[in-house]
């Protein structure tokens, strides 16, 4: 039993000490570990710098930092939505960045006007839809996805999904609530079926039939066709949804630098490296993201799908919108 | 007269109680600041979904677990059968597949290219392209499946152990096989099944991975949705407040189910039930309602799971995943050691001052009730407080910031884990400890002993089993939590189910599917440990 | 070694009240080296309080508890631990994980090269020679009950507590270990409280009786006293076979089957209740004394017989009442008897 004791003690004061005294630098990320090791695997590989990666949902990182308060350990926090960076701006996590590197990088609607944070990459949310049972004539903007026409025959995922309270929270933006919440429940009357699985759930649910539209998020219809699986999609045609009045809905994964960060010159180094051509055309090559930098090159497929021309929000309304975005898609049954 | 003696047992039993207590009532303290307009909000449109949803999944996964589990223990207490040797212990493997984990399989088969949709086309000749598993019904079917053998361990223990006597007077009188079981069986073993039952709901509440997948609106999603989306912490403190509520009046009425039933072994007075051997029909039939639910719960999900990594083996996921695999096990042991210590110590305190120390103890088992990330929030803000005392401390007098040194480590996890599964640690000692009379504890105080050498020299030694039996639980039970450990964990530690998660949500369910295989294998060890106590009884 | 001046227990004024009302009061007790007192009594008459406080399980709420020299509540406290007790109980609680060897030498803490020895010495005097090794689990309850008081007597207690310690026992063989027990205990001058709710093991075991009820002690005395001298009512019929005759008091007299009886307040009014023993009953031979008696019916129930006789101060029920059955023989003959009036006793009626 006593050696048990010991035992115990010698491993528990081993944790203790854990923490390595070489260069690191503390990154909690929303975007998941197989997603971002590459990136990090490359970085710590130039610099020496040891990557400690902890990664969580937005929301939880987003907590647990207020919660820590500022003995924090955390340096940099990495999202995949702008409202999430707007939220941790707003909330003073994050401080200014002053770098003309930075500021030079990337267009100004893609990082906060205070510097507070950057964009790394761009995605869009878009149509898929089945050739055979839709006609491209029918397709307009998001707001005509309301109409009675498409009664039953559109697929999404769940509101509970951060990319479609940003879409929510854009629409709120751009026609008032009250127009909103009309074309939310007008929408929620078109499902096919109730919201249920993620965004390529949806588009196996058009090759399954059970819908005819999908709203999802460019890089999964690109992946998809990148794959093994191809052959599924054939049918499947891709459109970014415009109109008159609202261009496509593109959404922002980005860091900051957090506010008491103890290894702030090391947080910087990352983000100067996230926003690198190398980076860059990982994101772009890796997972079909766009990148925020010009000049990147990007796949072919990518290139296939052409431009598109954004709407000229400013994405800071995503995270201001939000609570009130979650709340309507509430109020309209939008599960 | 106080007696310090007497009483320290009592105190250090409360005290370790407090510490588990302190997280759940911080929770708690937010039911008490009036709601705002997010609260209305939620009130209003969701609540109603909340309770309804989560009614329907008690209703139905706990009538669902309680068919089959009693069913199932019921003939293998009582009956021999083919290959029932086998049965017995397969009907509890679906404990080692995370409840998620099957979700994910059957979400994947029934959908749209999916093997069963692909083949049920051929044999049924219809035309469905794929069946909707992410719906409420789907959960209903992962956990009754998943969860089933809580209710089959605890009855098939019942059954066993009830005497023979009574059986052999209901025949004598008369009864048929149906009265015999409605009359004598079923109440004798009601504290089994509502032990049992209890487990599956309270599982099912607080499941974090079933309901995230397969987008169910439940308390716990409404309690992650207004904490961390809607950022209202009063409204998801309230949400706790209420699904604690649920959960007390479930333990409440469990409590009065089981009734005042002794437990006290008399081994002289009870006669081994003589197992009746089945031929022909019967047979058969017993051997296809037993391995039906270890078919669908265990090993068409184990099936799956292996067919998806053999086309995912990665030379360098695997060199990684060591190391996942032993930190997940690490802390599984360690979490499983600090939850035993704390259980043998509190149960001890109920022995010996009952009176002081039920009230905490009771509360403190309620921490399982709470959603891991429920239980992680309620974790984070004291150790916070705490660091940041011992950090302004050591500011003041040494002129030294020591930083976060408590949240953000093994210790900050460790905690949540204790909050949340101690209730399981101190419900198997109870049980082993409840078999041990009164008269022994006496005997040994009369000889002179104290009250930890009775303990150690003498509960821990008889009751080892049920003890063991609680470690193993929860150490089963850390290696699949998810939503705490995803909040808690530090630095450069990942666990398998965190892994395995990531990759599902992701959609690379190929790649999750190795992850999976691990957890899944480390929990068939304790199981493993499991099978020969009963291969032994 | 303990002296024998310390084996004694001294209780004054004892009192214990529990939540739910039930109370001891004023208890008072005495009992000295080498004596066996049975506490007997009812359940519920606070018997086996008695003990758990002696033993320190409970606390009382006043009075003292003295064993030997030293006061263990009181004017001083001394847990159980260290109260140096031997205690017996119902269920026997031998510690199953431990063999029998390990049970006895449980208290023998100090690794002692001469614990072997003295856990086998004590195994002799119980009876249980070669059962080192043994385990509870095969053992019979009188086998198990004995390494119980081998495991007592380790701890060289200054007394002895039995809690209904035969009770689980057979009944064919519980007196033959019962006897052992006691007499080793005797033997080693233990003084022994022994507590039980049958009368036959008290009558059998004790040196002194006493009977409790309702958390007071009614009655004392040995064996033979309490049969023949007993003061309460409830201790009349405890202790022995009885027959009950209701009777009414008219000018201190009470009118029973057998004659009347004088009760010693003459002025006393009342109903009373009558205990009388079969010892009552002997052969008339000429006696001018000599009772008649009609016999209406009669049963046969081994020592004692069952007589059903005519009540002449009550014409409407017959009488029923016990008698020695070879006293039977002869008034069954005779339709006689001798009524010693000594072995009536009268107690007033509530």
């Amino acid at each position: 039993m006593k050696k048990l004791n010991i035992l115990f003690v010698v491993i528990l004061s081993l944790f203790f000490f854990t923490k390595a005294w070489s260069d690191e630098v503390n990154l909690y990320s929303a975007r998941k570990e197989h997603l971002i090791k590459p990136l990090i695997n490359i970085f710590e590989k130039e610099t020496g710098i040891k990557v400690n990666l902890v990664t969580a949902k937005a929301a939880q990182l987003y907590e647990r930092i207020v919660r820590e308060g500022k003995n924090s350990p955390a340096d940099v926090l990495l999202t995949t939505d702008a409202g999430n960076l707007w939220k941790a701006s707003k909330q003073g996590l994050f401080q200014k960045i002053n770098s003309d590197y930075l500021i030079s990088r990337i267009d100004s609607r893609y990082r906060d006007p205070e510097n507070k944070w950057f964009g790394l990459s761009l995605r869009a949310r878009i149509i898929v839809y089945s050739l055979d049972r839709v006609d491209q004539n029918e397709l307009r903007g998001y707001k005509y996805l309301s109409d009675p026409r498409f009664k039953n025959r559109i697929l999404i995922r769940s509101s509970s999904n951060i990319y479609n309270q940003s879409l929510i929270a854009h629409m709120i933006a751009k026609y008032g609530e009250e127009v909103a919440e009309e074309w939310a429940e007008k929408l929620v009357n078109n499902f096919a079926r109730s919201p249920a699985g993620g965004d390529r759930d949806q588009i196996k649910a058009i090759a399954a039939g059970e819908g005819d539209i999908a709203i999802v998020n460019s890089y999964y219809i690109i992946q998809m066709l990148n794959s093994d699986k191809k052959k599924i999609f054939n049918n499947l045609g891709i459109y970014f949804p415009r109109d008159k009045e609202m261009g496509v809905h593109i959404n922002i994964s980005g860091a900051g630098l957090l506010q008491n960060a103890p290894n702030h010159k090391n947080g910087k180094q990352l983000i100067n490296f996230l926003l690198s051509d190398k980076a860059q055309k990982i994101y772009s090559f890796n997972n079909f993201e766009y990148p925020v930098v010009k000049n990147i090159e990007i796949p072919k497929l990518l290139k296939y799908l052409g431009n598109f021309k954004e709407d000229d929000i400013d994405t800071s309304e995503y995270g201001r919108l939000s609570k009130r975005a979650i709340k309507l898609a509430d109020r309209v049954g939008w599960q | 007269m106080i007696n310090y003696l007497k009483h320290g047992w009592g105190l250090f039993s409360v005290l370790l109680c407090l510490t588990v207590i302190i997280p759940i009532s911080t929770i708690i303290f937010f039911f008490l600041i009036p709601g705002d307009e997010t609260w209305i909000h939620l009130r209003d449109n969701v609540l109603n979904s909340y309770i309804s949803n989560s009614l329907y999944l008690m209703i139905f996964v706990g009538g669902g677990s309680i068919i089959i589990g009693s069913i199932t223990a019921w003939l293998v207490a009582m009956y021999d059968f083919p290959f029932k040797k086998y049965l017995e212990w397969l009907l509890f493997m679906p404990l080692a597949i995370p409840s998620y984990a099957v979700a994910y399989c059957y979400a994947d088969l029934l959908g749209y290219g999916g093997f069963i949709t692909n083949n049920l086309g051929l044999i049924f000749n219809s035309n469905i392209k794929s069946i909707n598993f992410y719906s409420i019904y789907g959960a209903v079917f992962v956990f009754i499946f998943s969860l089933y053998p809580y209710v089959y361990l605890l009855m098939r223990q019942a059954f066993i152990s009830q005497s023979s006597a009574y059986i052999e007077i209901a025949k004598i009188s008369g009864l048929n096989l149906l009265q015999i079981i409605r009359k004598i069986c079923l109440p004798l073993s009601r504290p089994a099944l509502a032990g049992g039952v209890t487990l599956v709901i309270m599982e099912t509440l607080a499941d974090y991975g079933v309901s995230d997948y397969l987008g169910i609106n439940t308390f716990t999603k409404g309690i992650y949705k207004a904490w961390f989306n809607l950022g209202d912490i009063t409204s998801a403190g309230k949400l706790s407040a209420i699904l604690l509520f649920t959960v007390a009046i479930i333990i409440i009425i469990e409590r009065k189910l089981r009734g005042k039933a002794q437990y006290n072994n008399e081994v002289r007075s009870n006669r081994v039930l003589q197992l009746k051997k089945l031929h022909g029909f019967t047979a058969i039939l017993a051997l296809f309602i037993c391995i039906i639910p270890v078919i669908i719960g265990f090993i068409i999900p184990l099936i799956t799971l292996i067919s998806w990594s053999i086309e995912s083996i990665d030379i360098i996921y695997t060199l990684e995943f060591i190391n996942v695999a032993i930190s997940s096990f690490g802390i599984a042991f360690f979490a499983s050691l600090l939850c035993a210590l704390f259980a043998l110590i509190i149960v001890f305190g109920m022995r010996t001052n009952p009176k002081l120390v039920n009230p905490f103890a009771r509360i403190a088992s309620l921490g399982y009730s709470i959603p891991g990330a429920v239980a992680a929030i309620g974790v984070l803000i004291p150790l916070v407080w705490l660091d940041n005392t011992i950090n302004n401390i050591s500011l003041k007098y040494f002129n030294y910031s020591t930083g976060l040194i408590i949240t953000g480590t093994w210790f900050g996890l460790l905690f949540a884990y204790l909050v949340r599964f101690l209730a399981l640690s101190m419900q198997a000692v109870e049980n082993s400890f409840i078999k041990i009379s009164k008269s022994i504890d006496y005997a040994a105080r009369i000889l002179g002993k104290s009250n930890r050498k009775i303990l150690t020299s003498i509960h821990i030694k008889i009751g080892w089993g049920g003890i063991s039996l609680g470690l193993l639980i929860v150490f089963v039970d850390v290696l699949k939590e998810l939503p705490a450990t995803m909040i808690l964990r530090p630095f450069g530690l990942s666990t398998l189910a965190i892994k395995a998660h990531e990759l599902a949500i992701d959609e690379r369910l190929y790649d999750a599917s190795i992850p999976l295989l691990t957890i899944i294998f480390l929990c068939l060890i304790p199981l493993y440990f499991l099978t020969k106590v009963i291969r032994q009884e | 070694m303990h002296m024998e001046i310390n084996k004694t227990l001294k209780i004054t004024n004892l009192s214990h009240c529990y939540k739910n009302g039930k109370s001891i009061k004023n208890i008072n007790l005495d009992v000295f080296p080498g004596e066996v007192v049975c506490v007997l009594g009812p359940s519920g008459c606070g018997k086996t309080t008695l003990l758990r406080l002696i033993a320190g399980f409970e606390e009382p709420s006043d009075g003292q508890i003295k064993i030997g020299k030293d006061y263990v509540f009181g004017k001083s406290y001394v847990p159980t631990e260290k109260r140096f007790i031997g205690m017996l109980f119902q269920d026997i609680a031998l510690f199953p994980h431990l063999s029998v060897k390990n049970n006895i030498g449980f208290s023998l803490t100090k690794k002692n090269s001469d614990n072997e020895k003295i856990i086998e010495n004590l195994l002799k005097k119980v009876g249980l020679d070669g059962f080192l090794n043994r385990y509870g689990a095969t053992m019979s309850g009188g086998e198990q009950q004995r390494v119980a008081l081998a495991r007592a007597l380790a701890n060289n207690p200054n007394i002895m507590l039995l809690d209904e310690p035969f009770a689980s026992l057979d009944v064919w063989s519980k007196y033959d270990i019962a006897y052992d027990i006691i007499s080793i205990l005797k033997e080693s001058k233990t003084p022994t409280i022994m507590v039980t709710h049958d009368p036959q093991e008290a009558m059998k075991l004790a040196d002194r009786i006493i009977v409790m009820l309702d958390g007071k002690i009614i009655d004392q005395g040995t064996p033979s006293e309490l049969y023949s001298e007993a003061k309460h009512s409830f201790s009349v019929s405890l202790m022995g076979p009885t027959t009950s005759y209701l009777s009414k008091a008219i000018d201190g007299l009470i009118k029973t089957p057998f004659g009347s009886i004088n009760i010693v307040n003459k002025k006393s009014q009342g109903s009373y209740k009558v205990l009388i023993r079969p010892d009552a009953f002997s052969i008339a031979s000429n006696n001018k004394e000599a009772i008649n008696i009609k016999i209406i019916s009669f049963k046969y129930i081994g020592l004692l017989t069952e007589v059903e006789i005519v009540d002449e101060n009550n014409k409407d029920n017959n009488f029923m009442f016990l008698v020695y059955s070879n006293i039977f023989k002869n008034i069954y003959k005779n339709n006689k008897l001798l009524f010693n009036k000594d072995w009536a006793f009268v107690f007033p009626n509530k």
